[in-house]
């Protein structure tokens, strides 16, 4: 992670960030959508899946931009709308429709499957309910890629090793229950 | 079969990325002869999946509010006017 992308993923940071990139480059992308017989929530949809792989990209310092960042988000979305509703690929997960798109995108092995997209979407809404501040722990060490001082500091613990020891036992209890609840669904072993 | 942290640690390095080309080597052997193991990192993976998926989703819902607050803002009304006028 370089240091601008480290600024820039605080969340009052990022906010800021993504209202100034909807600003610059909602309308564009509003507009393409909307000349094909588009909607705007479908135009919402898209244009909020490049700003994703947009953050991802800035997260990870893979981001080469030659030009400017709506004009790049607006190739992002053009390429998603595309894929989506003219090859009716509606359903298709982010990572797929993705994979053609400049060499790709980290894909998971574990979900390639639409069965296991389905239960993976199952467990991520279980846990939004139950298990949030283990969610977000884990999410700011392996999502946003903070390193343990941070994430340390960010959820109030003494120091990086008690951080470190919390994460674990969160780890634990998400695997239990995507076992647990993965074998409850049955379609996800192959 | 719980996992100790340190043999958790020492998985974890191996998939993402972050460990030698002689311990990765080593994991990989240990897969394909371990049918126990190989099983145990499927789930590990399954759970990094799940990590990503829930951060992504997490990241939608501020995208969300993103969006909500601008088309709200009386200061974005001819920014907003021109978008609904697309459609």
């Amino acid at each position: 992670m370089t240091e601008t992308s480290k600024h820039l993923i605080g969340e009052e940071g990022r906010k800021a960030m993504f209202t100034t990139l909807y600003e610059e480059g909602f309308h564009g992308v509003a507009q393409y959508v909307a000349r094909r017989g588009g909607t705007l929530e479908e135009a919402e949809d898209v244009f909020q899946d490049a700003l994703i792989l947009y953050y991802e990209k800035m997260r990870d310092g893979s981001l080469e931009l030659h030009q400017r960042e709506s004009a790049y988000l607006f190739g992002i979305a053009r390429y998603l709308w595309n894929k989506r509703y003219r090859e009716s690929m509606r359903y298709t997960s982010l990572d797929n429709l993705m994979a053609d798109f400049e060499g790709g995108v980290e894909g998971e092995p574990w979900a390639e499957r639409s069965e296991q997209q389905v239960a993976m979407k199952r467990i991520v809404r279980l846990l939004q309910h139950a298990g949030k501040r283990c969610m977000r722990l884990l999410t700011a060490y392996y999502y946003e890629r903070l390193d343990m001082d941070n994430v340390a500091s960010r959820f109030g613990f003494s120091g990086k090793r008690s951080a470190t020891v919390q994460k674990f036992k969160c780890l634990q209890k998400v695997k239990q229950l995507v076992n647990e609840k993965s074998l409850q669904y049955e379609d996800f072993m192959e | 079969m719980k996992t100790s942290w340190s043999e958790w640690q020492w998985r974890e390095d191996c998939l993402l990325g972050n460990a030698s080309g002689e311990e990765r080597a080593l994991f990989e052997a240990k897969r394909l002869v371990d049918p126990e193991f190989n099983e145990s990192i499927r789930w590990q993976q399954a759970t990094y999946a799940v990590i990503r998926a829930y951060g992504r989703a997490e990241l939608r819902a501020e995208l969300k509010q993103v969006h909500q607050r601008l088309f709200a803002d009386p200061a974005h009304r001819s920014f907003v006017e021109k978008i609904k006028s697309l459609f």
